[in-house]
């Protein structure tokens, strides 16, 4: 273990892998949930699928449109939080040990 | 050491000898596929010439090669060929990767697939999206701040060169190959259909101006191409769409009353079970789909583009939104389209589409705008497949001038050498292309492209995961591993009734599902680990902290990469 780089030793860091993980996590338990659930709905349940959510749209279009705007949801609110928090780690970091190269 | 090294190194050699049989074995058994998965297949006839449709390609390619032309003198050094230099801003890099995803089986295919299954095709739409934000959490940032211009330099940053770019070298190459097909097929039967020329002409056609614009604009030219051609595509996907809503007073609910009344399956269409046939099936493509989908080596590349991790992550968020969009278009004009064409006796006669199944899109096309709106989307069409060709070029001219020319074959190779092996080989691979689109003119383009997001998610995915987040991975085990989830997705896909019972015509498939996906992924990650666990490296977990310091910050030891 010689060659740990500068920046792992900075107060920072600890921070920005702790929040960066916590937000990986998050999200990937959403996307996880939202499209296996759908999927495994669809292919163990088509029943439930096929019944009439909104006049004649069923509960399995409902779901799919969801599903697609979960996704939408979920990539901009990782980097909605991701700039907010992660950014100005990485630049504390930056800014003390250099771009190192 | 030394010894088990040797053999190591023979087992090495042997591998991709025993792959390319199967794979040949595998592409050659595919052209007699009876596999219906709806989209870019069917009988194709040749239609009257559209001159509205060439008008617009020929105003399109005019533009792109005048970029290109622009574009060229601004490729000098690798790092412009291959990454653009990184200065492309996530909003237009977004938008490329978006254009590299709209591929013409997403566009026809998939609203081809809704025309004649319903839910199904949703099923895929769904699966494709849904490897987005998987994309966001785990890979974007973290490829941007350790690699420079392709997967394999991820993987080579502590893992041992030759074996590990060897390996990466060639999977890319074989998910690329499966696309090439798919999309030169695609783009022969429809110019053959939408303008009226022969099929070789078209896919010279294609094949050539893909070597233009990839040989000499490289990635500057590549991404304003695609670019242009997602713009293109959203807004004539968004005019159909907005044209056939208007024809039931933009209520969704009508068009599918519409759609089941017209549809020979009626309300089945509203359910799952049309196109796909059992449950473990649903749940095999679904993992391949979201797996294998975001993560080919031609769409990962484009992170590369980006000055830093946070445009990596901006480029994600476009991307999804501008897909997202895109898919939820594609559901409308394929339920509209179900009554609005299905229903109409001068598209559909017989239950037979007009000019091919995948001729849907088009047709909607012209019953809401007429000739002058067909024209405009079959020259979209067209643009689509010259810019998804491009991409997988210059992803292909990377692996073998980058990873296998500079990093295997001469390391150390002068960078000027590295560009011109990189043009030379867009060349061959244009040449390829045309080739293989002769070949395979009968080829059914939804499958390829389902088995290539299959292959991909089985052997590239565990190397990459497990590369960024296990520190005891190692060469061994991203070399079994890779390997086992390329052979293993292959040969499954070879042993499944798509192939062993449609095209072998033998009874009972060893292999009962159409996508390999769910036993080739976790087959493909259980030997990464066998494989790490067998051959440990300690000098390779002592490189970990540095990958992992430097996929956290961006900062870090660039020399770790030339390991």
């Amino acid at each position: 273990m010689d060659d740990i780089p500068a920046a792992a030793r900075h107060p920072a860091f600890a921070p920005l892998v702790a929040r960066r993980r916590r937000l990986s996590a998050a999200v990937l338990v959403c996307v996880v949930l939202s499209y296996y659930g759908f999927v495994l709905v669809a292919a163990f349940a088509p029943a439930l699928v096929a019944r009439p959510a909104l006049g004649t749209i069923p509960w399995g279009i409902v779901l799919g449109l969801a599903t697609i705007l979960t996704a939408i949801g979920l990539t901009g609110f990782y980097a909605w939080r991701a700039n907010a928090t992660i950014d100005p780690l990485v630049a504390r970091i930056a800014a003390d040990c250099g771009p190192g190269e | 050491m030394a010894v088990r090294r040797a053999a190591f190194a023979r087992l090495l050699l042997a591998l991709p000898l025993l792959s390319q049989s199967l794979l040949s074995l595998a592409l050659l058994s595919l052209p007699l596929t009876a596999h219906a998965a709806g989209a870019l297949e069917g009988p194709i006839e040749r239609q009257a010439t559209n001159w509205t449709a060439i008008g617009m390609f020929g105003a399109f390619v005019a533009l792109t090669l005048a970029i290109t032309a622009w574009a060229a003198r601004r490729t000098r050094t690798a790092a412009d060929f291959y990454a653009a230099g990184g200065g492309i801003g996530g909003f237009q890099n977004g938008l490329a990767i978006a254009g590299d995803f709209m591929s013409a089986a997403s566009f026809l295919g998939i609203s081809a697939l809704i025309f004649t299954a319903g839910f199904d095709g949703l099923l895929y739409s769904v699966g494709f999206l849904a490897g987005w934000p998987l994309t966001m959490a785990l890979m974007a940032e973290r490829l941007r701040n350790v690699g420079r211009y392709s997967l394999a330099d991820v993987a080579a940053f502590r893992l041992r060169a030759a074996p590990v770019r060897s390996f990466a070298a060639t999977s890319s190459l074989v998910v690329i190959a499966f696309y090439l097909i798919a999309q030169m097929v695609g783009a022969g039967q429809l110019i053959q259909l939408l303008f009226g020329l022969p099929y070789a002409a078209a896919v010279a056609i294609v094949g050539v101006l893909m070597i233009l614009y990839v040989s000499f604009g490289g990635m500057v030219a590549t991404t304003w191409v695609q670019i242009i051609k997602a713009v293109l595509l959203l807004s004539g996907a968004t005019v159909i769409a907005l044209g056939a809503l208007a024809r039931f007073g933009f209520d969704l609910d009508a068009v599918l009353r519409a759609a089941v009344g017209t549809h020979p399956a009626h309300a089945a269409i509203l359910a799952p079970g049309v196109q796909f046939k059992s449950p473990l099936s649903i749940v095999s493509t679904g993992m391949a789909l979201m797996l294998g989908g975001t993560t080919t080596p031609h769409v990962m590349m484009r992170f590369f583009t980006v000055p830093d991790a946070r445009q990596a992550r901006l480029s994600v968020f476009w991307a999804t939104l501008f897909i997202g969009y895109f898919y939820v278009l594609t559901f409308v004009i394929g339920f509209s389209a179900i009554s609005l064409v299905g229903g109409d006796t001068a598209y559909v006669t017989a239950g037979k589409v007009l000019g091919g199944g995948n001729m849907v899109a088009v047709h909607l096309a012209h019953a809401v705008g007429g000739e002058a709106l067909k024209g405009f989307i079959s020259a979209v069409a067209f643009a689509t497949i010259l810019a998804v060709v491009s991409g997988l070029a210059l992803a292909g001219a990377t692996a073998v001038a980058h990873d296998l020319y500079a990093n295997v074959i001469r390391r150390g190779a002068p960078e000027a050498a590295e560009v011109r092996v990189g043009r030379y080989a867009s060349v061959a691979l244009g040449l390829l292309a045309i080739a293989l689109g002769l070949v395979f003119e009968k080829q059914n383009v939804a499958y390829m492209v389902g088995l290539a997001a299959a292959i991909n998610a089985s052997a590239n995915f565990p190397v990459l995961l497990l590369n960024l987040y296990w520190p005891r991975f190692s060469t061994g085990g991203a070399v079994l591993g890779g390997w086992t989830g390329l052979i293993s997705a292959i040969a499954l896909t070879a042993m499944g009734p798509g192939i062993w019972e449609k095209v072998l015509g033998l009874a009972h498939a060893p292999f009962p599902l159409e996508s390999p996906a769910l036993v080739s992924i976790p087959l493909g990650f259980a030997a990464c680990v066998a494989g790490a666990l067998l051959f440990p490296d300690r000098a390779e977990e002592a490189r970990f902290p540095a990958l992992f310091v430097r996929s956290q910050t961006g900062i870090g030891a660039t020399r770790a990469a030339k390991h």
